[in-house]
């Protein structure tokens, strides 16, 4: 005989209960593997996503509004040895070829050369081939508009402008360009129809153009403005290289010699980017350039004469040095002087415009003393003073004069026009550099142009260019294949979340897998005895013990794992239908990795060995002789079981009153009183623990009933009964405590600290809107209906797009939107649940201007975005790069309630247009509407807004749409925390069954001594069932507690019907359970029974 | 202690905690000197203790004060593990209720001491076999405790204790569930097993015959201990 056999022989031996032990571990195993493969079919569905927008891009180069040479590309790829394609990538509105009612927003639209389509993951097979005037779309976007190959569709692209919309003097009214298209093709994801920059798992609408054709039509011939590379290259990697290829064109900087005597240094963007000045003054600081700042007025007086619309320079050294004139002085043209009949000494006097927000023109004005008149073809004036001003560079005369500025033509009077075309726009007048970066200076920029005195362009342009570091003009690239990697593989939070929705169940089966181990163990406590009687070791019973338990575990196990996999499959099942809401609608594909299965399998095998680990150790604690005759050693001390209640019990008020106190505070904490709740329901199980022990030696005072020997029955094995207690009050306390706190509807929208804001209307427009909704004129440009804008206010916000922080993106946003907004604008709206310190205490949303450091941008952010989209919490920071390539941080200083700004960071306007120094534009809007005609608005704004793909949706319904999520969330977790409950009621079938297995002989004494049958089981059901109740009584207490806010908030209603009727099902499920483990323990020969007490 | 001597009680005392933090005393100042190779028979009412001492002389049981030595070590000191050494190779015991594993057959039920010790040959294959014959179940090597009888039963747990051929044999009521013609058997294989093997035999016992067949008879009463005859 050896050891083995022994194994052997008790696991044929207890082959019945062994199968129990098997079906709970095997359930327990199923359940924790399935939640965590849940969790890996985000993931791997997330990576796949990853793989199919990306393909075999390892790097991007995204440069927005400012556009490269198309060239680039092509150099890049010979530095880098690899794959290299150019793109053109704008955002641009859908709509079908022939009815208007089918459109669709944000599309991205892509032109693209035929390498584009060999980063695809076919690696370019069965790719379209893209002529002019034709688009190749993917199938969501072909879905939206309902169109096929062989069909047509129009598209409105945003139309890029060199220079900012926002800029002084940029005009827009080209803003957008609508192109009818052939549709040719449509893309499956692997042919890179899902292609996209941005970690999303909702797929793009996607519309593919010949790049050239694309350019053409957006008059940027030769241009891109997306370079995407492949061939595994590293940012690091395809920064050198282009730091190698890229000239100071790519930013959009031209250098050009003039006369043979100086070069200049000019921007297509009108402004000169800071960091080409600061090279500018860096290569030569011997023989300091010259900054030209020259601008576009509508006046020029003297007394009562003047000149319209004219050209005034702002002229002087760069470095300091001699100042030719002095801050209140003015050069004038001869031609200026005579029109305005002014001599040296005169006063002249210049209104211009400034640009301010929404691109509101003031007239301002300076005055200067002239100081002395110079002739017309002076050295000091030339036409090229002139920045390419768009709308007036190109006019050849006065009439066609298009400036982003309103232009009274009939003030214009012949000597101008002969002016124009004689000297174009020759500045008519000269001021200090000092004194026209004062008046003139903008976010942009504050030089038109630099002059230096140099006869080579090219040795020039070869000084600057090595100055700048391509980054700091925009050229940088991201290792978009990293981002995805780390997006989709931090995404676990859906993962995780549903492993924690299955907390309960996983938990309850995880119980269930460890009591039926303990009990196995305890059910043959005497032959431990006999073991260790006859000579066992301690170590030699544990290992026998533990090798037994081991295979059952192992058995478990194995059928566990394919019953995790059907699990995991049911519950994605669920997540493409009945919770679908979840995970915001995205098809969740099954995906299960070898170490999951083997962390599902070795913890569910951990649990069994533990738990047999744990009872042999209480057991060797007995003596040897106790355990042969399996009687307990030491009775239950009341004192320290008491103590412990109490303890929990004063703990529980304690943190009543706190949350009771926070609540009053801050107006609700939910999470104060589930805390409460929960440590009520300790005290109260730690109670019952006290009031078991009390039980088991009750000593009845009036004679002795079958309700007494119940009573004594549950107190006999405390720990056991309190087991009961426990799951079922554990259970019922978790899904009623979550049931009750379901998101309920808003009572009064139009509250300034609800999720709203007390905004009527929440608005998004796929391309920039450059007026002012407020005003009336701006709205009448767009069509707007005068009627439902009565009483309606708008605040304008900026949008730089970026990964959506909410729970509709699975993944973890690495570079979340960011919305510009003006504080003020926000003033006393939404509620702060936490802030970092507030400058005046008033006004939390002032912090959003608040200095907190160099480099560092202060952001508010909605509590789901910061917390569970993005993991941060307050105090912490993300790491961006602005468009200027300079690293910076946003620190978040304050978190806002559940509100309509899920998905985005919010930063003040200043800081954004530091940041995104060439967007444009307003994007998102909140309207406040007159009572009743909020509809009307968003209608309107959707309907005649359409060509800029304005999406208005009524701001309760935005976070209605939020609040569905985390209502399926509550839904996922009700359905289960019941299936746990389910297994609980399980567990306790098991219990029963077992206590009665143990008292058989009892049993048989009272069967033999005349108690009828039906008593007994009636004193069977008594004891059990009453702890069936006593558990459901104790999680119904601590969950009303748990439940507080709900009860306690105005209009708040607990969901009585589902939480009653789980209450009920509960009941009558555990009752159904104890009567048929009833029967079936008390089925069998009760003479034995009584034979063996 | 003589070198004659294989057990000895000194003051060994006993009592267990009850609830409401009372305690009651089963043994008080017990003293024992048991020689090599006696047969003693314990015997007193019900509740006087006597399966407690046997307990406490079987390392199976520790006591609340006092010393118990076997061989000359004292058991109250050692640990767990020196316990089961001395419970596997030094004592055999033979429990009022057999104790059977019901998953084993007869001969491997003889045998678990030996699998305890880690080593079960063909030699003690052979002991075991050798010890069924002598309690005449030789025949039923190969079942199930289940289908045998009480007496029957109780001759198994008696092979089981003199496998490893221990020099302490400790019996607790070994015929007290019965009847008069296997209980007779029994005491006969008892006797013999003492007398043959010089195995010290202890036996707790309400028995008149099987105490007459003892060298020595000590009484416990009201947790002390007397001698009733020494016919050693």
């Amino acid at each position: 005989m050896k050891f083995i056999d022994l194994i052997a022989r008790s696991l044929w031996f207890y082959r019945r209960t062994h199968f129990g032990v098997i079906g709970a571990a095997g359930v327990a195993t199923a359940v924790l593997t399935g939640a965590l493969l849940v969790g890996d079919s985000v993931s791997g569905t997330l990576q796949r996503t990853a793989r199919l927008r990306l393909g075999g891009t390892s790097t991007a180069m995204a440069t927005g509004d400012n556009f490269f040479r198309a060239e680039l590309g092509n150099e890049l790829a010979g530095e880098l040895g690899a794959e290299v394609a150019t793109a053109i990538q704008l955002p641009g509105v859908g709509e079908h070829g022939d009815d208007s009612t089918r459109r669709a927003e944000n599309v991205n639209v892509l032109g693209v050369v035929g390498a584009f389509w060999k980063l695809s993951p076919d690696r370019g097979a069965g790719a379209p081939e893209l002529k002019d005037g034709q688009v190749a779309i993917n199938e969501p976007l072909a879905a939206r508009l309902g169109v096929k190959p062989g069909e047509q569709m129009l598209l409105t692209v945003s139309k890029p402008s060199v220079v900012s919309r926002d800029a002084p003097l940029s005009r827009t009214s080209d803003a957008a360009v609508t192109v009818r298209l052939d549709i040719v093709a449509v893309v499956r994801p692997g042919q890179f129809g899902r292609f996209g920059l941005r970690a999303d798992q909702a797929a793009p609408l996607n519309a593919f153009l010949p790049l050239n054709w694309l350019a053409e039509k957006l008059e940027l011939g030769g241009k891109a403005n997306l370079l995407l590379a492949g061939g595994g290259v590293t940012g690091e990697q395809t920064d050198r290289a282009i730091g190698k290829t890229w000239t100071l064109a790519d930013a959009g900087v031209e250098i050009r010699t003039r006369e043979g005597k100086f070069v200049e240094v000019r921007s297509d963007r009108i402004f000169l980017h800071p960091a080409v000045v600061r090279a500018a003054q860096a290569v030569a600081p011997k023989a300091p350039p010259e900054g030209i700042l020259t601008y576009f007025v509508n006046e020029l007086s003297v007394e009562d004469r003047t000149t319209p619309y004219s050209t005034v320079a702002a002229r002087g050294p760069l470095l300091g040095g001699g100042q030719p004139l002095g801050d209140g002085e003015a050069i004038v043209s001869r031609w200026l002087a005579n029109d305005l009949s002014a001599a040296p000494g005169d006063t002249l006097t210049m209104k211009y415009y400034v640009f301010g927000p929404m691109r509101k023109l003031t007239e301002h004005a300076a005055v200067f003393k002239i100081s002395k008149i110079i002739p017309n073809d002076s050295e000091l004036l030339d036409p090229d003073l002139m920045p390419d001003f768009p709308g007036l560079s190109e006019a050849a005369n006065c009439r066609d004069w298009d400036p982003g500025v309103k232009i009274e033509q009939r003030r214009i009077r012949d000597e101008d026009r002969e002016y124009w075309k004689k000297y174009r726009g020759t500045p008519k007048a000269i001021i200090s550099l000092a004194a026209g970066r004062k008046l003139w200076s903008n976010r942009f920029g504050d030089l038109t142009a630099i002059r230096q005195n140099q006869q080579s362009a090219k040795v020039y342009e070869s000084a600057i260019r090595g100055k700048i570091i391509p980054g700091e003009v925009g050229l940088i690239f991201s290792d978009v294949a990293a981002q995805a990697q780390a997006a989709a593989s931090e995404a676990l939070d859906f993962g995780q979340l549903f492993l924690g929705l299955s907390m309960f169940l996983v938990g309850a089966a995880v119980l269930l897998a460890a009591m039926v181990f303990a009990l196995g163990v305890r059910q043959r406590t005497g032959e431990l005895g006999l073991l260790l009687a006859i000579g066992f070791t301690q170590n030699r019973v544990r290992r026998l013990v533990l090798a037994e338990g081991a295979v059952l575990a192992l058995i478990a196990v194995a059928l566990g794992l394919p019953g995790g996999i059907l699990y995991t499959h049911l519950v994605l099942d669920g997540l493409a239908t009945v919770w679908r809401g979840a995970v915001a609608s995205a098809a969740i594909d099954f995906h299960a990795s070898w170490v999951t299965m083997a962390i599902g399998a070795i913890a569910s095998f951990a649990v069994a060995m533990v738990a047999i680990l744990i009872v042999l150790r209480r057991q060797f604690r007995r003596e040897v002789r106790g355990l042969l005759d399996n009687i307990s050693a030491t009775p239950p001390t009341r004192r320290t079981r008491g103590l412990l209640a109490t303890a929990s019990f004063l703990t529980a008020i304690a943190c009543i009153v706190a949350g009771g106190a926070t609540l009053a505070t801050i107006g609700a904490n939910a999470g104060g009183f589930f805390a409460a709740g929960f440590l009520l329901l300790v005290a109260l199980l730690s109670a019952c623990r006290t009031w078991l022990g009390r039980a088991g030696l009750k000593r009845s005072p009036s004679g002795m009933s079958l309700t007494d020997i119940a009573i004594r029955g549950a107190g006999r094995s405390p720990g056991r009964s309190l087991g009961i207690i426990a799951i079922i009050a554990c259970g019922v306390f978790m899904v009623i405590a979550v049931g009750a706190n379901q998101v309920s509807p808003l009572d009064n929208p139009a509250d300034r600290a609800s999720g709203t804001g007390g905004f009527a209307v929440f608005a998004e427009s796929s391309l920039p809107v450059f007026g002012n909704l407020n005003a009336p004129e701006d709205r009448e440009s767009f069509g707007l209906d005068e009627q439902p804008w009565r009483g309606a206010s708008v605040v304008h916000m900026r949008l730089q797009d970026g990964d959506q922080a909410n729970c509709l993106n699975l993944n973890r946003a690495q570079s979340p939107r960011i919305i510009g907004v003006n504080p003020e604008d926000l003033d006393g709206r939404f509620t702060f649940i936490e802030t970092r310190k507030s400058p005046d205490g008033a006004n939390a949303w002032k912090l959003l201007d608040a200095d907190f450091g160099p480099k560092i941008v202060p952001a508010i952010g909605d509590e789901a975005t910061v917390r569970w989209a993005l993991g941060k919490s307050v105090g912490e920071s993300l790491e961006f790069v602005d468009e200027r390539g300079e690293k910076f941080k946003v620190q978040i200083v304050a978190k806002i309630a559940n509100s309509i700004f899920q998905g985005s960071l919010l930063i003040s306007q200043k800081h954004f247009t530091r940041r995104y120094v060439s967007s444009s534009g307003h994007r998102v809007f909140l309207a406040e509407a007159a009572v009743g005609k909020s509809t009307n608005l968003a209608e309107q704004l959707n309907s005649l807004m359409s060509d800029i793909g304005m999406e208005a949706v009524i701001a309760v319904d935005r976070l209605a749409g939020f609040n569905t999520v985390q209502s399926t969330y509550m839904a996922m977790f009700q359905v289960l925390g019941s299936l746990g409950l389910v297994l609980g009621t399980v567990g306790l079938a098991l219990v029963v069954v077992r206590n009665i297995m143990e008292r058989r002989g009892e049993l048989a004494v009272l069967w033999a001594v005349g108690f009828e049958n039906s008593a007994i089981h009636g004193m069977l059901l008594a004891e059990h069932a009453g702890l069936l109740v006593l558990g459901i009584l104790c999680g119904l207490g601590a969950a009303i507690v748990a439940a507080g806010p709900v009860i306690k908030s105005a209009g708040g209603q607990l969901p009585y019907a589902s939480l009653g009727a789980t209450v009920l099902g509960m009941l009558v499920l555990g009752i159904l359970w104890i009567a048929l483990a009833g029967l079936l323990a008390l089925r069998g020969e009760r003479l034995g029974a009584l034979r063996s007490e | 202690m003589n070198d004659q001597t294989i057990l000895e009680l000194d003051g060994v005392c006993k009592t267990y905690p009850q609830a409401r933090d009372k305690s009651v005393t089963v043994l008080s100042n017990i003293s024992l000197s048991v020689p090599a190779a006696q047969a003693m028979a314990i015997v007193g009412p019900s509740g006087s203790g006597k399966s407690t001492l046997l307990n406490l002389i079987g390392a199976l049981d520790r006591p609340t004060s006092g010393t118990v030595r076997l061989d000359g070590r004292d058991l109250t000191n050692l640990s767990a593990t020196q316990l089961a050494e001395i419970r596997r190779n030094r004592i055999g015991f033979v429990f009022q209720q057999h104790h059977l594993l019901p998953q084993c057959t007869v001969l491997e039920n003889v045998l678990l001491p030996a699998l305890a010790a880690g080593r079960v040959d063909s030699k003690l294959s052979d002991r075991a076999v050798e010890l069924l014959g002598r309690v005449a179940l030789a025949d039923r090597a190969d079942d199930r405790p289940t289908v045998l009888s009480g007496g029957e039963r109780q001759r198994v747990a008696l092979a089981r204790a003199l496998i490893n051929a221990p020099s302490l044999l400790l019996a607790d009521e070994p015929t007290g569930s019965l009847d008069r013609q296997t209980s007779d058997s029994l005491i006969e294989l008892l006797v013999e097993l003492n007398r043959g093997e010089g195995t010290t035999l202890i036996v707790v016992t309400h028995s008149p015959e099987l105490a007459r067949r003892m060298d020595r008879v000590m009484e416990l009463r009201d947790g002390a201990l007397r001698e009733l005859e020494d016919r050693g």
